[in-house]
């Protein structure tokens, strides 16, 4: 799963260099470590490690403001995890999934766009084009989960 | 989840806490070096999407700079049009008047029976300024040639009739035939080369090909019945534009003058 994880965080660097000056690259590292993280409960303390890492390199590489990504992927990550144990396995259905995934990176952004220099006058033509991009690695990773919960029969 | 959720919110809470701390470091140039090392080590990450952004904004200039030209070059066409049409608006008339000038309306007088499909008779003649081979039209659209002329009076030959073969072009292939009749009110195309792709629809002009009848005379179009000949080759049935089964008013345009 790390090589999963190290694959999206790549994936959303050549996304946010081709998307460069148009609008932000959807969050694929966030969404895969949600995916990875909330289905593989062994680990969770490896991967919200996992998500500070993704999030400082994120920060190094695009924002110039270490550790603010990081800080806001482990929240993400944990508030995630904390919910999502406290929901019963019965309770864990594909579309709860699905809103909790696209909470997770509505906020997230909106929290970036709020905090960039940049991100308040780029406007909702830029927002609306990150949604767009994003919708379809939301719908994959629904289906990923839909066949997970098929798969364990819950 | 692991029942023991304590550690996890510890480390969670241990995780935030180095991330805002890290920010602090902002600007510094440990902060700025790290940076750099590390967007020198994306370089064979992002240099493809780089390439690919190139590549998108040259085509969208390619695309929005061939727009243009193409807007540009329309622009320029329809004011050489225009140029052209007020320089040469004189000749242009003149040309139309002599055209008018050049014809002359006759009213069918005797029409036989017997040959109906072959001859008819005007009330213009040599006195008029017609002289035999002046091509005669109806609506615009050639129905035969001038045989015989007397002092007011002249015979036409239609193009119905089989003495009459009236070399003719295929205004879309610029293939060449001749038109001749079958004395029974139909007109076939025939001598056309076998490997031309004649089709239904096509119009007919008459072929410059000897000063018997002026070019360009339109005569009528192709249809979709056709017959094979004894030498095998095919010919076509053609509807002529005017109307020859009800001839009372002809032009005649008289070749006896020259062209400006």
């Amino acid at each position: 799963m790390i090589a999963v994880l190290v694959f999206a965080w790549c994936l959303q660097d050549f996304l946010q260099a081709l998307f460069l000056g148009w609008t932000n690259s959807p969050d694929v590292f966030l969404l895969t470590l949600l995916t990875v993280g909330l289905l593989d409960e062994t680990a969770e303390h490896r991967y919200l490690w996992i998500a500070f890492i993704g999030g400082v390199l994120i920060d190094l590489r695009w924002t110039g403001v270490p550790g603010m990504h990081g800080a806001l992927f482990c929240v993400a990550y944990m508030t995630s995890g904390l919910f999502w144990a406290f929901i019963p396995k019965e309770g864990r259905v594909p579309y709860l999934f699905l809103s909790l995934i696209t909470v997770n990176l509505v906020v997230v952004a909106l929290f970036r766009w709020v905090l960039s220099q940049v991100g308040l006058p780029i406007g909702t033509a830029s927002f609306g084009a990150w949604v767009l991009l994003t919708v379809p690695f939301i719908l994959i990773s629904w289906l990923y989960y839909c066949w997970f919960y098929r798969r364990e029969n819950v | 989840m692991t029942e023991n959720r304590q550690g996890y919110i510890i480390s969670g809470l241990c995780a935030v806490a180095l991330g805002l701390v890290l920010t602090l470091g902002t600007g510094s140039p440990f902060t700025e070096r790290a940076m750099g090392l590390w967007t020198d080590c994306l370089v064979w990450l992002e240099q493809p999407a780089s390439h690919l952004r190139g590549f998108y904004w040259t085509g969208r200039k390619w695309v929005l700079e061939r727009r243009f030209l193409i807007d540009k070059l329309s622009k320029m066409e329809e004011e050489n049009d225009a140029l052209f049409l007020s320089l040469h608006l004189k000749d242009a008339l003149d040309l139309r008047d002599f055209l008018l000038e050049s014809t002359v309306n006759a009213m069918v007088d005797l029409r036989l029976p017997l040959s109906w499909w072959k001859e008819i008779r005007i009330n213009q003649g040599g006195m008029d300024g017609l002289s035999p081979g002046d091509p005669v039209l109806q609506n615009g659209f050639l129905i035969g040639r001038v045989n015989r002329v007397d002092c007011s009076k002249s015979w036409i030959t239609l193009l119905t009739s089989t003495e009459e073969m009236t070399p003719v072009v295929i205004r879309e292939t610029r293939d060449v035939g001749v038109v001749v009749g079958d004395g029974m009110g139909g007109i076939w195309l025939c001598y056309i080369p076998l490997d031309s792709e004649i089709k239904a629809g096509m119009n007919l002009d008459t072929a410059l090909i000897s000063e018997i009848i002026p070019p360009g005379v339109p005569v009528g179009t192709v249809t979709d019945d056709m017959r094979d000949n004894e030498q095998g080759y095919r010919e076509y049935r053609i509807s002529s534009g005017a109307d020859l089964s009800r001839l009372y008013d002809v032009k005649v345009f008289r070749r006896g003058d020259k062209l400006p």
